[in-house]
């Protein structure tokens, strides 16, 4: 309050006018390119690279099988490692072909029984988000199930490590086409350089191909010490959905980092109407 | 042997198209919502004779949130004289009723509640109580957990001058999106399924859902067309498909957002999405051939009601399609790898997410203007084992009512909120 003898204050103007007034997010959307350009850009990002795929894959299965053997051959023996050469998509796919293990019927037992008792108990303790017990409880279903299957008609059994070498070989193939693909239509909507986009494809494929060497490894080393019991659980769980994943975790980078970047860059967006 | 071989692979490549055609159809609405041309809504039009409204507010049990919704209705901009406050005590044992007969008193003009003690509990049977009480042309509805802001009654209700409108929509947003990672999930699923999927329905005169709440129809003509059955889990569902083979749209208002409460804990969520599921496959029985049959809907109007009233059947599809694979690889057949099959059965598991697809939600995030929340979308594959059991198990559940010819009971989403909601 103002005593009577002071002299009256000038109020302070205080400017709340904004620089920018940014569209809503109801209203917001991005330049149109329309169709054609939508096309031709989808055609720009993935076909080029599925060509240099299409060139490349015979040298990576090999580098991926010259891998494998190298880190195999001190646990088996030089005389089991077999280098296999096929044809696939008109093309040539290397694969590897080693002795693998039988689990005995006391291993089958215990591992169904372990599986099963994840299966029931995991998604039904409380401090475990559902969602995290849900996916727990698939990868020890698909265990169980070929727990049980050794367990009750182990010589049924109707693969090799050659035809799992073979099967994961040439998905991995698949995949590597199917990536560039599916990522230049999930880029489409996004307002960046080509070339950035491109590059973030290119990074997803070479992560796929170098997480895949791993993998290729670590699948033929467990199956050859640990048995085929667990060749159910590498194809369904951590087969083709883990190579989604790894370009999902990539692409949700690259659109965070686009996002940080023109989300208060006027320029870039329209509105509705 | 040969032919269950046959039928197990013949299975498999029908899930593979029927993924596919949900895959491209989310990447076509994306691309609309993103980059195409947007369709106006109405809230651009002037107009002193709106239509008189009755906001209807259901509740069961709803004392922790109960106040927090009057206070913003009655703070809303709208004709006083054209607006009417009905909040349905519907069974309630807690002091929900106490607490509506206190704003009754306060402000007797405007708030007029409704308490039903008798007759069957749950939402659409509290509603058709809820239009034989009211008397507005409108009935706008929102779940007692929303936080209605000023605009949005008349951003809503200014649709109706359109004669062809039966229904509207609004946009659902989270208040409590930053309480957990379940929440967060959830604030990511919301804003695929309302910044892209609703908007681009809208843009592309398809099949807008009417989800019940921040939404609105016209009392009369719901009224006529039998109202809504109390047997039915999903009431927003059926009134949509009614309305479209009555002839008449629902439009979305992208720019009506209100705020609402997500479920903060799995089990809640299990229910809520078990409850949609069965309601949805009640609804999906009833509306199919109907749909099919009707020429009140354009060609793409059938084909997207059709995809959206059999959205519920695809993780039992895909549940089936597992056990579908397991079944090939143990008998040896998973050795399809020398043909095209391969790619197919990648594809598959490619299009896990088409529940709202990654880059649907990616993309939505996006024009939202969020950094960080987009980070999190790779863990929307929890979800999606999460959904997959649940809705297959509402969806068998909607199965065995028809089945059975058995009735379904209602079960109430918890409330979370214990703290002050700014009023």
């Amino acid at each position: 309050m103002l005593s009577l003898g002071n002299k009256k204050k000038k109020p302070e103007v205080v400017d709340i006018s904004k620089q920018v007034i940014h569209p809503h997010r109801a209203y917001r959307k991005l330049v149109d390119v329309g169709r054609r350009g939508s096309f031709i850009e989808l055609l720009i990002l993935s076909v080029p690279l599925m060509a240099v795929m299409y060139f490349l894959f015979p040298y990576l299965t090999y580098l991926n099988c010259y891998n494998a053997i190298h880190l195999l051959t001190p646990s088996i023996p030089e005389e089991f490692i077999h280098l296999i050469r096929d044809d696939y998509l008109a093309n040539t796919v290397y694969f590897m072909s080693i002795p693998g293990s039988y689990p005995t019927m006391t291993f089958s037992f215990i591992t169904a029984l372990i599986s099963f008792l994840i299966l029931v108990i995991i998604p039904n303790i409380k401090i475990v988000p559902k969602a995290v017990g849900l996916w727990v409880g698939y990868l020890a279903f698909v265990n169980f199930v070929s727990a049980t299957f050794f367990f009750f008609v182990p010589n049924q059994f109707p693969y090799s490590i050659r035809i799992f070498s073979e099967l994961y070989m040439k998905t991995e193939v698949s995949m590597w086409f199917i990536i560039p693909l599916l990522l230049a239509a999930a880029l489409l909507p996004i307002p960046s350089r080509l070339g950035a986009k491109f590059g973030v494809i290119i990074s997803i494929v070479l992560l796929d191909v170098v997480l895949g060497i791993v993998r290729y490894f670590v699948f033929l080393y467990v199956l050859h010490h640990y048995s085929f019991l667990f060749m159910a659980l590498m194809f369904f769980a951590f087969g083709p959905l883990v190579d989604f994943l790894y370009a999902v975790v990539t692409y949700s980078l690259f659109m965070r980092n686009i996002s940080a970047e023109i989300r208060k860059d006027i320029r870039q967006w329209k509105w509705s109407y | 042997m040969e032919v269950v071989v046959l039928i197990l692979k013949i299975y498999i490549v029908l899930v593979v198209l029927i993924m596919s055609g949900y895959t491209l159809r989310h990447m076509r609405f994306t691309l609309s919502r993103v980059r195409g041309e947007q369709r106006i809504f109405y809230q651009d039009i002037l107009d002193d004779d709106l239509p008189t409204l009755a906001v209807l507010i259901p509740m069961h049990n709803e004392e922790k949130v109960a106040r927090h919704v009057l206070e913003r209705l009655l703070k809303v901009e709208y004709p006083q004289d054209r607006l009417e406050i009905i909040p349905i005590n519907d069974h309630s044992d807690d002091k929900t009723e106490e607490i509506l007969n206190e704003y009754a008193e306060k402000y007797p003009s405007r708030v007029l509640p409704l308490h039903r003690k008798e007759g069957k509990r749950g939402k659409p049977a509290a509603l058709n109580d809820g239009m034989a009480k009211a008397t507005g042309e409108v009935v706008l509805v929102f779940d007692a957990d929303y936080l209605p802001p000023r605009g949005i009654l008349r951003d809503m209700a200014v649709s109706f001058k359109d004669p062809e409108v039966g229904a509207v929509m609004g946009r659902v947003v989270p208040e409590n999106a930053n309480h957990n990672f379940l929440t967060r999930l959830l604030d990511l699923e919301r804003t695929g399924g309302y910044q892209i999927d609703q908007q681009a329905r809208h843009n592309m005169k398809l099949v807008p859902q009417y989800g019940g709440t921040v939404g609105g129809f016209r009392r009369q003509l719901a009224i006529d067309m039998g109202g809504f059955d109390p047997n039915i889990l999903t009431e927003d569902t059926e009134l949509t498909y009614k309305l479209f083979l009555n002839g008449y749209k629902v439009v979305y208002a992208n720019r009506a957002e209100c705020y609402e409460e997500v479920p903060e804990e799995w089990p809640v969520r299990a229910r809520q999405v078990q409850r949609w599921a069965h309601g949805h496959t009640q609804v999906m029985y009833r509306y199919f051939l109907p749909l099919l049959r009707s020429r009140l809907l354009s060609r793409w109007e059938k084909v997207d009601g059709l995809l959206l009233l059999t959205i519920y059947m695809v993780p039992i599809v895909l549940l089936l399609g597992i056990l579908d694979s397991l079944a090939l690889f143990f008998l040896g057949e998973m050795n399809i790898i020398d043909s095209i099959l391969v790619f197919v059965y990648v594809a598959a598991y490619n299009s896990y997410g088409n529940f709202a697809p990654f880059y649907q939600i990616a993309s939505g995030a996006f024009l939202d203007g969020a950094v960080e929340r987009i980070l999190l979308v790779p863990f929307l594959i929890f979800n999606f084992f999460f959904n997959l059991w649940y809705v297959a198990n509402g969806f068998v559940a909607g199965t065995l009512d028809l089945v059975f010819k058995r009735g379904s009971s209602w079960a109430k989403t918890p409330r979370f909120r214990d703290r002050e909601a700014s009023v």
